[in-house]
Order: structure tokens, then sequence, then C-alpha cells
């Protein structure tokens, strides 16, 4: 399924204090579960999707602030959809975190050098301390580095 | 004191008024001859008229004068044109010709001028050309040389570098005026693996003037101190060249990021690893989140069923990466990428990460400050990481509850040596020799045992690839000192 065309209009960030809205999208059905489950318990309603294709049709019909991305999808490269979402201007101020497993040390830098914010090796973390490290992003968005 | 008038009219005038003076006189004679002749036949009559007499004289005198003079112009003129002609020449000027016509030798003179001239007009020509077609491929060579995307280094006989094109700058890191004269050793070293490769073999240049030597090998690492890079080395003798002082030209091609790519190319091992990591995440994540939502319900019994299962399965996760990890060493597709990094941060920030496990145990783990604010060493940060978390994983491990860990660094000959020293249960001395090697444990005590005894195997691989040393001092019962050396990088942080 080709990607979406991004929206005409720009998307205008909700309300400034409203709920933060997350997208998940990872192939591994259990993971995937699991990281929703545990995100919206913590107040972080998130959507969920299984391949690269959904995901980029949620992107051009919702807002969100923050996009957890796995790397290894069935039907495309994560780092395609980083690209894309960073390169639209009415989404590139959306935060990016790559979820990969251990040994991809070029694909991260190569994350970086694309726009992500960050990274979670999913190996290492429980899921609940995945949950800490998505607020944290979130928490470092509303109030910026002060600049140098 | 005046200015000394011009040297050509001066001389021009004196050479007139020589041969003037030379007519004069010659001529001079036979007036004589014919004054006296007139005064002795006529002597009578002047004698009473000494008018008459000077009238005579005067006559004479301007008469000889003016003859001298119109004789001797009109003999040294074309000589006079000679001489300006010259002057031309002189200044370089090969343009100007001589139009004498006076039908004899000074005509040959001047046609003979006249074609030296030519000549050398057509010479310079010549050269000129010739000089902007050598200009041309001097700087079309030069064009090309430094659009080369490899680098390419020539040497002479002492193996000092006497050409470093563009590429070769932005592979070392240095610039031509840097490296020129100076010997290829000083510049860079060259390894394969973790054996380093002398000039000597690399660059190879024999006395005997035979067939041309060559040294061709691939996936070598260069290290300029400045930069690291992964090589395709290519080198020759260059036939003929000791004539010239040329000894040996050096081509090296950047498969650096070739080699990244490799890296991560799945092979069967990197596959089944990836695939086994999967169920096993889930399986840590469910229990994790399972464990901590129903924790009040569980009596203690049950808590350590979970609590076992949760470590079993942790150790199968370290047990997957550790085979994966060996796999690559085996079959050497295994490398480090190294980059400049604040080593003093990254020892700081590990044991960090690591004093909690450490408390649960009831250990003291802490960094002693050696006086050392910021040290730069050139790693490949994730990798040197696992290895110091290894270090000291296995220090907490093998300790008794209430034992102390020490972590510092101190700085060597051009590295910086990491130590971890431990109160722990030490060990044996038949172990020592075997300790770094695939699938070793020195004791056999399950309760103490986390480990697989594959991080100490892994760990020594990444150190030697980083040009270190990895060792140990332990007594049994005692405790033990891990330690292992990085070389310094120039780097400034």
């Amino acid at each position: 399924m080709p990607p979406q065309t991004p929206p005409t209009a720009p998307q205008t960030p909700p309300p400034a204090g409203s709920v933060p809205k997350i997208l998940l999208v990872e192939d591994e059905d259990y993971i995937r579960d699991l990281y929703k489950r545990q995100l919206d318990q913590a107040g972080l309603p998130t959507d969920a999707f299984a391949t690269g294709a959904e995901g980029l049709n949620a992107i051009a019909t919702n807002h969100y602030d923050l996009i957890l991305l796995d790397i290894m999808l069935p039907d495309t490269n994560g780092l395609q959809i980083l690209k894309e979402v960073k390169q639209n201007p009415a989404t590139k101020a959306t935060t990016v975190v790559l979820l990969t497993n251990l040994g991809q040390d070029v694909i991260i830098k190569e994350g970086f050098e694309l726009g992500a914010e960050g990274y979670l090796i999913k190996a290492s973390l429980t899921p609940n301390q995945v949950v800490q490290e998505v607020k944290n992003a979130l928490a470092k968005k509303q109030t910026p580095a002060p600049t140098a | 004191m005046p200015a000394p008038k011009d040297s050509s009219v001066r001389t021009k005038t004196s050479l007139t008024t020589k041969t003037s003076l030379l007519f004069a006189s010659i001529a001079a004679i036979p007036a004589i001859i014919t004054t006296v002749l007139f005064l002795l036949s006529f002597g009578a009559q002047i004698k009473d008229s000494p008018m008459l007499l000077g009238l005579v004289l005067a006559i004479n005198l301007i008469y000889i004068s003016l003859a001298s003079w119109a004789a001797a112009r009109f003999l040294l003129r074309p000589i006079l044109e000679l001489y300006q002609a010259s002057f031309y020449l002189k200044k370089g000027d090969f343009s100007h010709r001589l139009t004498i016509k006076t039908g004899d030798e000074i005509e040959e003179v001047a046609d003979t001028f006249n074609l030296i001239a030519a000549n050398l007009t057509q010479v310079f020509q010549r050269l000129n050309q010739e000089r902007t077609v050598l200009v041309n491929q001097s700087s079309k060579a030069e064009a090309v040389l430094s659009t080369i995307p490899d680098a390419v280094i020539a040497v002479d006989l002492n193996r000092n570098i006497n050409f470093f094109n563009k590429a070769a700058e932005n592979l070392t890191g240095f610039s031509t005026i840097q490296v020129l004269g100076k010997p290829i050793s000083s510049i860079f070293k060259i390894f394969d693996k973790k054996d380093e490769i002398s000039p000597l073999t690399y660059c190879p240049i024999s006395t005997t003037n035979s067939d041309s030597m060559l040294f061709s090998r691939e996936n070598l690492e260069l290290d300029s101190g400045q930069k690291q890079a992964f090589v395709n080395l290519t080198a020759r003798q260059i036939k003929g060249g000791a004539s010239h002082n040329l000894g040996c030209i050096m081509t090296l091609h950047d498969i650096t990021r070739e080699k990244q790519l490799e890296a991560m190319k799945m092979d069967f091992v990197s596959m089944a690893a990836h695939e086994l990591r999967t169920p096993l995440t889930s399986i840590k994540g469910y229990l994790s989140v399972f464990v901590q939502e129903n924790e009040h319900k569980f009596n203690p019994d049950q808590m350590m069923f979970l609590t076992r299962i949760g470590l079993s399965t942790q150790q199968l996760l370290n047990l997957v990466e550790n085979l994966l990890n060996v796999s690559r060493v085996e079959r050497g597709t295994f490398s480090v990428f190294r980059q400049p990094i604040d080593w003093i941060d990254l020892v700081k920030h590990s044991v960090n990460d690591l004093t909690n496990r450490a408390r649960e145990k009831k250990i003291t783990l802490q960094y002693v400050d050696s006086g050392i604010a910021h040290l730069s060493v050139e790693a490949d940060k994730l990798k040197i990481v696992e290895v110091l978390n290894n270090l000291i994983a296995n220090a907490i491990n093998y300790t008794h509850s209430g034992g102390t860990i020490w972590v510092w660094v101190e700085v060597g000959n051009q590295e910086a040596i990491t130590h971890i020293r431990d109160t722990g249960i030490g060990v044996p001395k038949q172990a020592l020799p075997h300790l770094f090697s695939k699938f070793f444990r020195a004791h056999d005590k399950l309760e103490m045992i986390k480990g697989t005894g594959l991080g100490l195997y892994i760990s020594k691989a990444i150190v030697e690839l980083h040009h270190g040393k990895i060792w140990v001092q332990s007594e049994q019962g005692k405790g033990s000192v891990f330690s292992f050396s990085l070389p310094i990088s120039n780097h400034n942080f």
C-alpha cells in the first residue's frame, strides 16, 4: 500500500495542557499490545499499528505528540517513515523515538542523522521503563532546552 | 656631478671623431704639399699679401675638416646601425631587423644579425609552447590526483613522504604540508586485525631494481592518531624510481562505510539471535508487568518463583547476545568503529548505572577519583561500555554481601588503564591462564553464577580490537583486580 500523501492543511497542535497522544508502530503483536496497555494505563492514550502503511495513514489523519517507531517493519524500513515525518513541515515537530534491538548501531546513528530524538532497546527495558522514557521525552518537549 | 652622457652618444662621437682625425691627417699631407708647391710658385706674390696666405690656409683647413667628417660618416653609418641593433638583442627584443644595403661585408653582417634574431624568436616561441603544454599536463595530473577518491601516497627510498593527495589528507586528518618529508611511520600505523604491519612490509622497497615488488591486502585498519579507518591497501615499488629518489607508491581505498554496512548484514546467526530475542523480550516484559501489578498478592515463596523466572529469562537474553558476539569474533566480522570519547565520563556513568544492582547485594561500588577530570580515548562507545559493564557485573556477582568494589583510571604510556578491584572470592591459580577463553568458568557454585563464561572472551576480543590489553591479578579468597588499557586520543574535548 503506497504511503498516504501528507495532509494539505497544516495540523494545529492541541491546546496546551491537553493529554498527549502517542502513536506506536511495532509489528510484534505481544510487544505492541503490552506497550499500548502500559501507555494507556499511564494516561498516555496510544494508537497502535503493526505496519508502516497503517502508521503513515494514522499520521496523515491525526496529530501525535510522540511516535514510538520500530525499525524492522514487515512492509517498510522504519527509517523511511522517520524521514517522511521529519520532512513534512506539518509533522516534523513530532518527537520520534526509535524502537530497536541490540546490534543495530549503524541504523541508530543513521536515525539520529535523520532527526530521531532518541532510541530504546526493547530487550533491555521493561515495559514500565519504556513508559518512563516516553514521559521523559514528552517532558523535554514541553520545556525545551535553553538556547545556547 | 653631472650625469654621465649617454654612452652611445659619446662613443658614436668618439668613433666618428677618431676616423675623421685619421682621414684629416691622411688628407693633410697632400694638402700641405700642394700648398707648399703653390707657395713656391706664387710665393713671392703671396709673401707680400699675408691675407692671401691666410685665405689659402683657411680654405685648406675647412676643406680637410668637412671632407674627412663626411667620409667618416659615410663609411661608419652602417657599422653604427649594427651597434644600435645589438642593443635590441641585449634587451631580448628579437623583433628588430636591420636594413643595411651597402653591398659589402657590413651588409652580410647585418643579414647574419637578422638571421640570428629570427632564429632566437622561433626558439623562444617553441619553448613557450612546450612550457604551456607541460603546465597543462601538470595541472591535469594534479586535478586528476586530487579528485581520485582513493588516497595516493608516494614515498622516497627512505620511506619519507614526497607525495600526498587530497584524499590522503581526508583519510588521515593531516594536511600535505604537515607530512611532506616525514617518515610514513610517523603519520599512521597499519593493522591487520590486531597485529601491526610494519612499513617495511606494506611499502616494499628493495635495492635490486628487478621486478617491482607488490603488497596488496584488504580489511586493514589505518590509525593516524587523528582518525581511524578501514582500508584496502595496495602498494608497489616504483620501477626505475631510484634515480628520481622515488621509492614506493601506495593507494588506500577507504572501506569503513562498507564495513559498517557489512557488520550490520544479517547472517544466519544474527537472524537466529534476532528471532530468539523476540519471544524472550515478550516473556521478560509480560512477567515484569505481571509481578509489578500483583506483588501484593503473592507470598514470599511465590515471589521467589517469579523472581527466578525473570532472572533465567535475563540469563537467556544475555546468552543470546554473547553467542552472537562470539560467532562474530570467530568469523572475523566483529569490528569496532572507534571515535574519540570522554573516558572518565563514561566510567563514572557505568558505575552509576550498576550502583543499584550492587546495593541490592549490599555491596559498595564506588568510582575512585584519581585526579583526572577528562581523558580522551579512541573507542567504540557501545562496545567498550559492554566490556566495562561486564567486568563490573562480574565483580558484583563474585563478591559476597558486604564487600567492596573500586573502579579507577590511571594514565600510562599513551594509554588509559582502567582497574576494577573487588573483595570477592578471587580466581583459583589453575584457572588464571584460561580465564579469557571461551566457556570457561572458574567456579561451579550455581547460586553465585549469573554469567555464562563468555563475557571475558568477548571483552578480550573487544579490548584487543581497540589495540589495548586486558589482564587480571587475583588470589583465591582475597579478591581480584581486572584491568584493561585503551590508547589515548589526540582529540581535545
